[in-house]
Formats: C-alpha cells, structure tokens, sequence
C-alpha cells in the first residue's frame, strides 16, 4: 500500500465514522447514512484504482481520470453552494416573517386596548 | 386621506425624539396621520425613548435590518388600509417639511410611488463620496431593474394605498432601497421624483450605507432579480 493510498482511506474511514455517529444520534436519517456510506467507500474504491478513472474520464471525453473527478467535485460543490445560499435565505426570511408577527400581534392587541 | 410615517429605527435612541418632536402637526390634504416607529432589535434605549413617544411601536426582538423594518411597517399599513405611506429617517438627516413635497403627488393621484431626491437639484451637505455611491447604486438599480433614478437610496419616499397593497419587500437589509424600483417596474406602478433636502452631521454620516458595502448589496440585488418573483 502506497502513503497517499493510506493517508486518503483513513481521511475517508474518518469522514465516514462522522456520518455514523450523526446516524447513531439521530441527526441524519438511514437514507443519508446510506448516501455518505456509498461516496466514503467508493471514494476508497477510486484510491485503490486509480487507472479505472482514467477509463471513465475516457468515456466522458477528457484526458484523465484526475482531470474529470476534479471537474465533478467542483461542479459539485458549486451547487451546494448554491442550495445552501438559496436555503439560507429561506431561513432568513422565514426568522423575519416570525418576529414580524410578532411585532404586529403585540402593537395590535395594545391598539385594541386603548379603542376600548 | 389617512397617512402612517414609518419610522425605522436601529440605535437611535439619540435622534429618534428630535425626529418625531419636530414632524409637523397637520399636512395638507391629510386628515389623519399616525406615526410608525419599528424598533428593529436595538440594543440601546431606543424602544424605551419611544414608548413615551405618541407613536404606535412595531418592536423587533432581533435586528432584521432595513428591509426587514420597512416590510413590518408596509405589513401594518396594509392591515389597517392606510392611503398613503411615507418612509422617513430616525437619524435626522430629513427636513420634516420635506414630507408635504413627497406626500403631494400621491393626493393628486399623479403618482404611486414617490422618491424625495437628495440629488435632482442638490440642496443640503451630502459629501462627495456619498454622491458617488448613490450614483453607482442608480446605475446598478438601472441595469437590473430597468427603473431610472437620480436617488435609489433615499430614506424618503411615499407610497399609495396602490403600492402598499401590492408591494411584497423581500429584501432583509439595506438593498431594500433598490427592491422598490423592482416592485415599481413588476407592478407597472406610476414613479415620481421630488426634490429635497439633505442634512449630513457627523451622527448621521455613521450611519446609512458605507461605499464598501456596495458588493454585498449588489450580490443581494442581483439574486432578487434573477432568482425572486
């Protein structure tokens, strides 16, 4: 086994055993647990066999295996990026809907008040 | 006609009472108006000065920022059918008897929106470097909204029952200014520019939007164009 191979599986054992304990405390449902389950190992897979990717890579037209996992994880990432700025925003507005009626409940019921 | 004064205030415990104390008694063509302070999460004593206010106080219990205040105080206008709606600044940097110029097209029905120009014949202190990002902030108002202005960032503006009833504000901070010109151009809603005054003192020029902050706002606005209703 060559440094990078070990040096990338415990990064990966790692990574995975995060996604465990967030399954066992109930944070992340099975279907998510199963989700990073299957990038962990696969990601260890590819470590084991590099020159497969070349093949795929192939397959989509570019150069090498490296070239065309860099390309997927940036584009990616991109679009988590993306659904997180877009959830953010959600939250944001949901935050400032509640203390709007909140606000408004308050200054309402005191207007009522002073009718009576 | 039934007229609210929005006032949002962030810190101001310092201005907020001169501000209000010196808001005319009447206004022509108005037979009511009633003054709306919402107190967006201050820290200091701003909720306090103006509970002994005669000012009816929308209170955030967590800073939403500018869009956020304007939004709560639009959500109020609406619920109680108000005719018109002027935004008007905590930090004193408006002249009250500039709200009878804004407020005057929307009673003659010439207008649903009306932006008071701190610009279109320059009256006031503004400083050079604030004329500067207001011009940039038009032009980027221009190129996304297509709505052109010599004041997208005025803190006053009037709106009729037309615009308050069909205006959604999304925005959350400071980019709201902008927002309005959106709201103009997707609800094909009547826009005016009136001259006013403008009043800088070394208070006021803390606060209000800093040049640097043009990035974000523009990253805010482009997102509202591109990805909003």
């Amino acid at each position: 086994m060559k440094p990078i191979e070990a040096i990338l599986t415990v990064f990966a054992l790692f990574a995975w055993s995060r996604a465990f304990l967030r399954f066992r405390g109930k944070v992340i449902n099975q279907k998510e647990f199963g989700f990073w389950s299957l990038i962990w190992f696969g990601f260890i897979i590819v470590v084991f066999i590099p020159g497969k990717t070349t093949t795929l890579a192939n397959l989509l037209g570019m150069g090498r295996g490296f070239d065309a996992m860099m390309f997927m994880a940036v584009a990616l990432l991109f679009y988590s990026v993306y659904r997180l700025y877009v959830r953010i925003n959600e939250i944001e507005q949901e935050i400032t809907e509640v203390i709007r009626q909140l606000a408004l409940n308050i200054a309402i019921s005191k207007n009522t008040k002073k009718k009576k | 006609m039934k007229l609210a004064i929005l006032i949002p205030a962030y810190n101001e415990e310092k201005t907020l009472g001169r501000v209000i104390k010196t808001l005319p008694k009447k206004f022509k063509g108005v037979e009511k108006y009633e003054i709306i302070v919402v107190n967006d999460g201050s820290f200091d004593d701003t909720e306090k000065v103006a509970k002994n206010l005669p000012v009816t106080l929308l209170s955030h219990w967590l800073n939403r920022g500018l869009g956020g205040a304007l939004g709560t105080g639009f959500a109020y206008a609406k619920k109680n059918d108000f005719d018109c709606l002027v935004t008007f600044d905590a930090d004193c940097q408006h002249h009250p008897d500039d709200i009878q110029s804004v407020i005057d097209p929307i009673i003659k029905k010439q207008a649903d929106m009306v932006v008071g120009s701190r610009l279109r014949e320059k009256k006031g202190n503004m400083p050079w470097y604030r004329q500067i990002g207001i011009l940039g902030m038009n032009m980027i108002t221009y190129l996304l909204f297509w709505v052109w202005t010599t004041d997208s960032q005025s803190g006053l503006r009037a709106f009729s029952r037309n615009s308050i009833e069909k205006m959604e504000i999304k925005s959350q901070k400071m980019e709201v200014s902008s927002e309005f010109f959106h709201e103009v151009q997707y609800n094909n809603l009547v826009l005016k520019e009136v001259p006013i005054r403008s009043i800088y003192t070394d208070y006021s020029l803390t606060k209000g939007q800093k040049n640097i902050n043009a990035f974000k706002i523009l990253g805010r606005l482009m997102y509202r164009r591109f990805f909003g209703k």
